[in-house]
Order: structure tokens, then C-alpha cells, then sequence
């Protein structure tokens, strides 16, 4: 009775256990053939160590004389992610929207499971597992993050980043952490592409008089790459913060309000190492960047929009610049003045409880964020704007 | 090798190439799990032919993800069903079909053993099994669900047949210790 009714508990226990077992593969450790190697291989380090060690001390070489490191994915292939993807776009490959989370540092990175190539083909290209995870592999020859291939229970799959799953972070971040951009140099060109969101006859046409071109300056690259590096990022869903213009409205033309496609670009970041970027929006009407699946950045300074603008060849309408003009006189940004008036607060011992402030701007809202207990303290130098 | 997604749509066709793919793909795993149980190849053919049956009337609707454990779960269901069913005619006194006649009737009120429901006692085994390192879980998982033996787990896993069971033996003390601890009596 009791091992029956044992039994019966374990024909009810949850399928992960089982699977687990099933899938279990053997620890490598315990053949002794590879604990005698690495054994081997360790004495064959410390000898190559010895013998190098007495040569830099009997020649006399210099220290910087060039060092041996060997990085796991020095021996991987490099694989391009196009010939891992079922379909060239990317939009549709990511129509599915299976989800995962994967730790990146202090953050939780949202994956989409994307149409790839086959499982087998998948497992021939995975690099070496991404470190504190044990499902989660690198695509053969990258140390990058922007596309990470599962295996879960042997079954491949390809999956592309989409965001931190955080309210609010840095995008230098994202460029440094998952597509390893810490410097301009990184990027090679970035590709200027129309809006498609009209594909209307007349959308389609405002998209063929805007082309495609390709940023390969080096001083404009350097500029998107300090603006990019200065975003800051509100996480997905978040279209109540973006502001495009009327897409229905570019069809129509009674109106001049075609601005959605005139004012908006897709961009095509191409990386040093040959990865292709190609979330990233931009458009005028807001300035700011987005992406699909309603990932707001904050909004421009009139001057970064400006520079955005002159490199991606984007022209306001000239009565939308008259109107502009007239309205709204060059003024530096409100997130400016606000910060510059509770720096000059703090300074003047105003704010005696302040010990740090940021200033955010956001689409239609100032974000102050201060280290203080004091709000009445607070409360007329942002009144003050 | 069929993926599974093509086996599952098989079965929702109809096809009875359904079951000759489920058979070469997994086919040595559901034999042998059956046969861990029953210890007879007669019997372990007929309960996962009686597996297959149950799942042709199953899928559809239903889609089950992973194939391979869903099926083992039916195949070891029917097998114990079979092996306590052959024991009790083996035994096969008067006496002994009586008591079990009743048996699912009487409940021990000085015990607590009554009182735990099946649901709660798998409860308590999976925080018994999330407290094991991987391995562990797998040796205990293998042994007491897919009833393999030493050896079999032995090359499974990597460590030696005597490693194996001194393993178990601990991992059994520390579950009995671990159910005594939230008095369960099974």
C-alpha cells in the first residue's frame, strides 16, 4: 500500500522532473580520459610558461610585446545571423512573440523566439554557453548578445533581443552590454531607410521619393553614436509615448499631414563585426526614437534633432517650419534649464537635503529624480519653468 | 527522424503512420519503461500497445509538449495498472482479493497518512526533488519513475554502480528524514 500509494504521488509529479531525466547528459568529469588530459594539459601550460618566462628573461623582450589570449570563440566559426534566418523579414520572423528572459548583468533581457533554419542546423552553430546561464548559447564565432540560440532538451532554437525588461535604463547599455558597441568605431554604416507603415499607393510613393541611403561618415557615425549613447530607454509598450503622426492621414490628400512617412526613417545599424541592428526608428513629428513593440526613447534637444535630421536627410515641410519658427523661438531644452536651476539651488544651499538630481525629458512630462526628503524644498524651482 | 510537431499532426490526420513514427522514435524508451515494471517482453508490448491506443484517442485535442514524456506517462500508468493487477492474481487467495476489495475503504484514523491526499504528497516530493543537486535528482528520478537499474543509471550518469546505489541510499534517508519533518507517513 504505502509504495503504491508512493507510486501514484510519482506518476502525478510535474513533467519537468521527467524530462529532466531524459534528457540528463553525462558529466564529462568523471571520464577519466579527459582528467588525465587536462591533467596533461595543464603540465604542457606550465612548461610552455616556464620556457617562454626564461626567454623574455634571457632576451630581454620588451613588456609589451604582443600576448597569446586565447578567447573560446577564437577557434568558433563566424556565422552570419542571415544565414540562420528562415525569411528576410525580420518583422514577420518575429510575428510568433514567444518571449524568454535572459540575465545580462544587472538586467533581465527580453528574447523573441524568431523563424529560423532547423534545429540541426542550429546545433552546428552555437558557440560557447553564455556565462550564469545554462540553456542559453552564443551564436558561433560572436560575443554579442543580439541573437542567442536555446536549447531546451536538445531542441534548438533562435532567439533575437528585443529590450531590458526595465521601466527606464540607458541605452549606452544595450549598445555596450548586448551588441557590444562601446565606441564609434564599432559601427561601420548605418542605412537610412523610409517608414513603411503607409503602404498606400501615395505611401509607397512619398517612400520612393525619400530612397535609401547609407551613413558611412565617420563624423555622422560619431554623432548618432553620442546621441544613441545619450538615450534613455522606457521599455516596450509604450505607444501612448509615441507620437509618429497620422500614418491613415499620408493617403490622403486633402490634407498635408503626411508627415508620418516624410518625418520618419528606419534605421539598419551595421556593426564592425557584421551584425545588422535593425530595430531602431526615428521620427520627426516626436523627435525621438522607437521601436516596434511600442519601445519609447526620450524625446530630443531641438539641436540633437536637428543634427538627426540634417543625416537623415529628413526636410519638415516648409509651412510646418514656418509654424514651427513662429511658435516656438531656439531655446534650449527645458530638461536644461530645470537641471541648471537645481544644480545652482544645490550650490547655493537652497536644497540642504539634496545630495544628487537627474532631469529626464519624456515626451509630454520632466522626470526629476533627486536624493532628498525635503519635497517642499523642491517644489518652486520646478514651478519656476 | 520525425520532429514531434510532424508525429502530433499525424495523429490529427488520422494517420496511422502516427503510431509507426512514435514507435522509431521512441519506441526502445517506452519498451523499456514498461518492461522495468511488468518484467515480462509480452507484457511490456501489450501495455504500450494499450499506451498507443490511448494516445490516438487523446491526440487530438489534445497537443502534448514533450511527446516522448507525455507517452512515457501513459505507457507507465498502464504498465503498473497491469503489474498490480498480475500480482493480485498471483497472490490469488480469497482473503487477499477481499481485503483489497475493502481496503480503499477503511482509513487508519490514528495515522496521518489518511489524511494526505495523493495531491499534497506529489507537493511535498517536488520540494523534496527541488532540494537535490541535478544529478541526484536524475539518479532518483530514473530509479523510482522509470525504475532503472544500478547499472543502467550508472552509464547513464557517469559514476560506478556501487556510487549509484550508495547515492540512493542517502538520498532515501534524507526523504524519509524530509517527510517525517512535515509528517507525512506513507
Amino acid at each position: 500500500m504505502k509504495s503504491k500509494k508512493f507510486s501514484e504521488a510519482m506518476s502525478e509529479i510535474d513533467n519537468r522532473y521527467i524530462n529532466e531525466a531524459i534528457h540528463y547528459k553525462k558529466n564529462a568529469k568523471k571520464n577519466s580520459f579527459f582528467k588525465w588530459g587536462a591533467i596533461a594539459a595543464c603540465l604542457c601550460l606550465i612548461c610552455i610558461g616556464g620556457f617562454l618566462f626564461s626567454y623574455v628573461v634571457q632576451n630581454q623582450l620588451q613588456p609589451s610585446a604582443p600576448q597569446v589570449s586565447i578567447l573560446p570563440t577564437q577557434k568558433q566559426t563566424f556565422v552570419l545571423i542571415s544565414s540562420l534566418l528562415e525569411g528576410s523579414n525580420s518583422y514577420s520572423n518575429e510575428a510568433a512573440e514567444e518571449t524568454a528572459a535572459v540575465s545580462i548583468e544587472q538586467y533581465k533581457g527580453v528574447y523573441v523566439k524568431t523563424i529560423s533554419v532547423d534545429s540541426d542546423t542550429l546545433s552546428e552553430n552555437i558557440g560557447s554557453a553564455v556565462s550564469g546561464t545554462e540553456a542559453w548559447y552564443y551564436v558561433s564565432g560572436h560575443t554579442d548578445l543580439q541573437y542567442l540560440i536555446q536549447n531546451d532538451n536538445d531542441v534548438y532554437s533562435l532567439w533575437k533581443f528585443k529590450c531590458f525588461d526595465s521601466d527606464e535604463y540607458p541605452y549606452s547599455d544595450v549598445l555596450k552590454l548586448v551588441y557590444k558597441i562601446d565606441s564609434a568605431d564599432k559601427i561601420k554604416e548605418i542605412q537610412v531607410n523610409p517608414a513603411t507603415m503607409d503602404n498606400t499607393d501615395s505611401g509607397k510613393a512619398i517612400q520612393k521619393e525619400i530612397g535609401t541611403h547609407t551613413v558611412t561618415d565617420d563624423k555622422e557615425i560619431e554623432t548618432i553614436y553620442q546621441i544613441l549613447s545619450s538615450l534613455t530607454c522606457y521599455g516596450e509598450n509604450k505607444w501612448d509615448m509615441i507620437d509618429y503622426g497620422n500614418a491613415e492621414a499620408a493617403a490622403d490628400k486633402e490634407t498635408s499631414a503626411n508627415e508620418a512617412v516624410r518625418l520618419g526613417r528606419y534605421l539598419t545599424l551595421v556593426t564592425s563585426y557584421g551584425n545588422e541592428i535593425d530595430g531602431l526608428k526615428y521620427t520627426e513629428v516626436s523627435k525621438m526614437f522607437y521601436e516596434f513593440s511600442g519601445i519609447a526613447y526620450n524625446q530630443l534637444s531641438k539641436g540633437k534633432a536637428a543634427r538627426i535630421c540634417k543625416i537623415f536627410h529628413i526636410k519638415r515641410s516648409v509651412e510646418n517650419n514656418k509654424t514651427q519658427q513662429s511658435s516656438q523661438p531656439e531655446e534650449p531644452a527645458v530638461s536644461s534649464i530645470t537641471q541648471a536651476r537645481i544644480s545652482n539651488a544645490m550650490s547655493n544651499h537652497k536644497l540642504p537635503f539634496v545630495s544628487s538630481s537627474a532631469v529626464y525629458e519624456k515626451p509630454y512630462r520632466l522626470h526629476v529624480v533627486v536624493s532628498s526628503n525635503a519635497k517642499e524644498d523642491l517644489a518652486p524651482e520646478i514651478k519656476a519653468k | 527522424m520525425v520532429e514531434d510537431e510532424k508525429i502530433i499532426e499525424l495523429f490529427f490526420e488520422r494517420s496511422e503512420q502516427a503510431i509507426r513514427e512514435l514507435d522509431i522514435k521512441y519506441g526502445k524508451v517506452y519498451h523499456k519503461l514498461s518492461y522495468n515494471i511488468v518484467n515480462n517482453r509480452l507484457d511490456a508490448e501489450e501495455c504500450v500497445n494499450d499506451a498507443y491506443l490511448g494516445a490516438w484517442n487523446a491526440i487530438p485535442p489534445a497537443r502534448p509538449k514533450p511527446l516522448l514524456t507525455y507517452i512515457c506517462k501513459i505507457v507507465r500508468n498502464i504498465s503498473l495498472k497491469t503489474y498490480y493487477s498480475k500480482k493480485a492474481a498471483k497472490r490469488g487467495s480469497a482473503y487477499t482479493i477481499a481485503m483489497e476489495e475493502i481496503e480503499a475503504c477503511i482509513a487508519d484514523p490514528d495515522t496521518v497518512e489518511a489524511k494526505i491526499e495523493i495531491r499534497e504528497l506529489v507537493c511535498i516530493i517536488e520540494s523534496f526533488l527541488d532540494t537535490l543537486t541535478v544529478e541526484n535528482r536524475v539518479i532518483f528520478m530514473r530509479r523510482y519513475w522509470f525504475f532503472d537499474s544500478c547499472k543502467d543509471i550508472a552509464g547513464r550518469v557517469g559514476l560506478t554502480e556501487k556510487n549509484i546505489s550508495v547515492r540512493l541510499t542517502r538520498i532515501r534517508q534524507k526523504m524519509k528524514k524530509y517527510l517525517i519533518e512535515r509528517e507525512v507517513f506513507i
